[in-house]
């Protein structure tokens, strides 16, 4: 679903994005336009199934509009106290600043408690991000955390999800965090599909 | 209280033969041995792949230079940290010492009513020993890192300081589990992580406070970089409303951008990865949710720790060590540290860099005991990412501790007041190769050695002093040139130049043989060879042992050998000699104007055998009639502290040598000089690691070029009646040469 509107820099970035972050064993989905991106996400909740989730707040992921495709796969679906129904949701929705392509990471302001709370304590967690913003190297993103009279209180790196080999050095997949990590990379998060607009 | 007691209350350490006896038990547990093993096998080549396309050597310089100024400016970034940090609302509280750190943090949490208390993990928090310190005033600290907690539930430290648990088998991690939550746990790795999930989930949302340690801290922004792979570290800094970071001084850098080189680096040497799962930058407090829903602002504490830092700081010998990003690289290359892991080799910071970091943030008479477990194989030097000279320092500790309390009195002896008496050493060894012949009846290597510690000859054979040394073959004073056959390569006409040789002890009285073959090189190459017979030891053994003064006595020695001899090259066949005259001479000599220019001057001249024989030969033809497969064994001091690799093996394959190169050829093979002496159940296992590979390679042959390291691999070949030869290059080179020209 390659959109020609992306110029080639940002396209070979995405490239190299979703091949670090696969081997890191995150998910990448990719849409052209929010209709497209709409439509995957009804895809992933069906396949998830999930019965509780929780959202943090902004705008991208408010014009995909979660919540209705909660409803449609049944879940139920929660954007406020999140500290209550975090540790027991399914799954965890947040939209990223950034994406890294050298490391397959991405990047948020995560000042806002719901931020963290949506992408550590459900087992999934579902990022979505603009394809566009995906920077080169993991210096071009701590520059960009410092942007505007130095970083936020709160600023997070995340590649793959929660791991660990404490155990005889054997990989394992979802310590504390999830276990899984799904990514929604958007070409054209317009709300009238004109990348201009 | 019996001894036993006394002893294991004081924890290992305590007297040398604490240490060994840690040692035999490292040594024989299995698990461990086997972790460590496996690991050091798998991470060089999982290093390399992460570091494709990378320049490693760009980076170090890099990490150099920002750590270089920490530790330049360390106490005006402290103070521009704290006040940026301030100013975005954290409270810095700096902490002289472990006890200030400990007493702050208590009553933080004294003050707040605070009862229980989630850590992530931090080296820093173990150093100041805080778990213990909370604990003690009715505190609950639950550590959160799975390795860590494991290690918590079982009352163990951390055997490394990256994977804390390496020397737990997933079996003892079951059985540490089940005691915990009270169930029979099976052996399943991927159940017992489930588990650890859940018994911490609920430990993350009922503490208190978090408590975590941080990777960097920026000056100019009051930054904190925390990065974890479980995820830990978020939790510990989302949940309570309270975060408590201990950073250590050496963390801090300037910028922001200062971090961009040591992240690059961190997790590629750490562990392998391009990054880890979580990286986080805390500047100032962030938002915090509590279950009603409500936000506000954390509070932030940062415990700003000196303890033995500015003192690092001030010290020119050990300051750079506080470069260190604890990555832990050295102690992964490390070939003693696979062997016996961080319980034995290191006290809370392990391995080689542990060492030094423990001789000034922790109890010094550990260091004392831990520096004498380097090999001085100088690998961890090749693979630090910030560049650290950690053989160098843990020699300085050697110097510091006069070679520590392990060393035996009548080594001590022999190497302070007999082998800088030369007339008197040599003496001794002339009258040993005479009394030994009861022993030896003759055979040239030696099985079993009657009397003397049975551990010498366990698992190698050792050579026989030989009959009669070199120095007495020869004679004194110069061998002609064109002595062999009266033919040489050099174009008749051209004037001849003096080489001089410097054999050292081994090719001296142990191999003059090998001597030999390097004289008759330097003939057929055109030289008029020169073996001044005032030389004596080149020093190494004595600076090694910390032993500085008989060294520069040494030193002194053999400058003045050569100063007089007119020689425009001094070539040596041991690469330990060439590394003590060409770099440590002018380190020993550098600041006494009387002989300075001179230790200068003579380790310009000073060249190894392969090196030299290559650059004479040029582009002219040597080769012999074609024998066979041989696999080459790089000596620790010729490939890494002099960066010749290439030149021995392009010599023996223009001999006609066909090269089969063997697994790991620039892993030690354990000699380490006086160390299989001092420790030979820790030099004979990496002994039989490198004949494992010898055999495996296929070559009927080992050739290499240390005397030292023959005396290690042809005793341990001979042990275990192997038929291959092992050889030195210039026995190889020399008798081809000489049969080509004479």
């Amino acid at each position: 679903m390659a959109n020609t509107a992306l110029d080639s820099k940002a396209e070979s970035n995405y490239r190299l994005f979703a091949r670090m972050a696969e081997a890191m064993a995150a998910e990448v989905h990719r849409a052209g336009n929010l209709s497209a991106a709409r439509e995957k996400l009804r895809e992933i909740l069906q396949a998830l199934a999930p019965r509780k989730i929780v959202a943090a707040p902004g705008v991208l992921l408010a014009r995909l509009a979660p919540g209705e495709a909660a409803q449609e796969a049944g879940a139920a679906f929660y954007t406020e106290k999140l500290r209550r129904y975090a540790p027991e949701a399914d799954l965890g929705v947040s939209e990223m600043e950034l994406g890294i392509a050298e490391t397959g990471s991405i990047a948020q302001n995560a000042t806002d408690a719901a931020s963290r709370l949506v992408s550590t304590l459900p087992p999934v967690h579902l990022a979505v991000l603009r394809t566009d913003t995906i920077v080169p190297t993991l210096r071009d993103a701590i520059t960009r955390a410092g942007e505007g009279g130095g970083p936020p209180p709160y600023w997070t790196i995340i590649t793959g999800p929660s791991r660990t080999a404490d155990i005889e050095r054997v990989l394992t997949i979802g310590v504390h965090g999830p276990y899984r990590l799904i990514i929604l990379a958007i070409d054209n998060a317009d709300e009238n599909g004109n990348p201009n607009g | 209280m019996d001894k036993e007691e006394t002893r294991e209350k004081k924890g290992k350490g305590c007297s040398p033969l604490d240490l060994r006896q840690a040692i035999r038990q490292a040594l024989a547990n299995q698990n461990l041995g086997g972790a460590l093993g496996r690991f050091a096998d798998a991470y060089l080549p999982s290093r390399e792949k992460v570091f494709e396309g990378r320049d490693f050597a760009a980076l170090r310089e890099e990490i150099r230079r920002v750590k270089q100024s920490t530790i330049d400016y360390m106490d005006a970034l402290a103070e521009r940290f704290t006040e940026n940090a301030r100013k975005r609302g954290a409270v810095v509280f700096p902490a002289p010492d472990a006890q200030a750190a400990c007493a702050y943090i208590l009553e933080l949490a004294r003050k707040n009513s605070v009862d229980f208390v989630v850590k992530s993990k931090s080296m820093a928090s173990e150093e100041i020993h805080l778990n213990k310190y909370l604990e003690k005033a009715g505190i609950t600290v639950a550590e959160t890192d799975l390795g860590e907690w494991i290690i918590q539930l079982c009352g163990q430290k951390p055997s490394h300081m990256v994977m804390p648990a390496i020397h737990l088998t997933r079996q003892e991690v079951a059985e540490i589990f089940s005691h915990e939550i009270k169930e029979r746990l099976e052996s399943d790795i991927p159940r017992l992580v489930k588990v650890a999930r859940e018994q911490l989930r609920q430990k993350f949302l009922t503490a208190q406070m978090g408590i975590s340690g941080a990777n960097v801290a920026v000056a100019e922004t009051g930054t904190l970089f925390i990065m974890t792979n479980e995820g830990n570290a978020r939790l510990v800094t989302t949940l309570p409303p309270i975060h408590v970071v201990i950073v250590g001084l050496e963390k801090l850098v300037e910028k922001l951008s200062d971090a961009g080189p040591i992240f690059e680096a961190l997790p590629r040497c750490a562990t392998a990865q391009h990054l880890t799962s979580y990286l986080s930058l805390i500047t100032g407090p962030a938002q915090v949710e509590n279950i009603e829903g409500e936000t506000g602002a954390k509070e932030l504490h940062i415990v700003l720790l000196d303890n033995g830092r500015r003192k690092m700081a001030a010290d020119p010998r050990f300051r750079d060590a506080l470069r260190c990003i604890r990555c832990a690289s050295c102690l992964n290359v490390c070939p003693v540290f696979a062997l016996i892991g961080g319980h034995v080799f290191g006290h809370i910071y392990t391995g080689g860099i542990g060492t030094i970091l423990t001789a000034f943030f922790g109890p010094g008479r550990e260091a004392e005991d831990l520096q004498t477990l380097c090999l001085g194989c100088q690998r961890c030097r090749e693979y630090c990412p910030a560049g650290i000279d950690i053989p160098q320092m843990i020699l300085d500790l050697r110097e510091r501790y006069a070679g520590g309390r392990l060393l035996p009195r009548g080594q001590k002896l022999f190497m302070e007041k007999v082998m800088p008496n030369r007339k008197l050493f040599h003496t001794i060894l002339k009258t040993a190769a005479r009394v030994q012949k009861p022993v030896t009846k003759g055979r040239p290597l030696v099985r079993h050695l009657p009397l003397f510690g049975r551990g010498l000859t366990e698992g190698r054979s050792l050579p026989a002093l030989a009959d009669r040394a070199l120095r007495d073959r020869l004679g004194a004073g110069e061998t002609a040139a064109g002595q062999i056959g009266g033919q040489t390569i050099r174009p008749a006409g051209e004037p001849v130049q003096k080489a001089g040789f410097f054999a050292g002890c081994l090719i001296d009285f142990v191999y003059p043989e090998i001597g030999e073959a390097v004289l008759d090189t330097l003939v057929c190459l055109g030289y008029a060879p020169v073996f001044p017979p005032a030389q004596n030891c080149c020093g190494f053994p004595l600076e090694h042992s910390g032993f500085r003064e008989a060294a520069v006595e040494l030193a002194k020695q053999n400058i003045a050998a050569f100063a007089g001899a007119g020689v425009s090259v001094v070539v040596t066949a041991c690469p330990t000699c060439a590394v003590s005259l060409k770099k440590s001479y002018p380190r020993l000599l550098g600041d006494d104007p009387a002989w300075a220019k001179q230790a200068a001057d003579l380790a310009a001249k000073v060249v190894d055998y392969a090196s030299f024989a290559l650059h004479q030969l040029a582009d002219r033809q040597i080769e012999g009639t074609p024998f066979g497969p041989v696999t080459y064994h790089d000596s620790c001091h010729l490939k890494r502290s002099l960066g010749v690799y290439r030149e021995p093996r392009e010599l023996l394959v223009r001999a006609g040598a066909q090269l089969q190169e063997m697994a790991w050829s620039d892993r030690c093979c354990g000699f380490g000089g006086s160390y299989s002496i001092q420790f030979p159940e820790l030099s004979r296992p990496i002994l039989e690691q490198k004949i494992a590979n010898i055999a495996a390679s296929g070559a009927r042959m080992v050739a290499m070029d240390c005397p030292g390291c023959l005396l290690q691999i042809r005793g341990g070949l001979d042990y275990r009646d192997l038929p291959v030869k092992a050889e030195h290059t210039a026995s190889i080179i020399g008798d081809i040469l000489k049969r080509k020209f004479s």
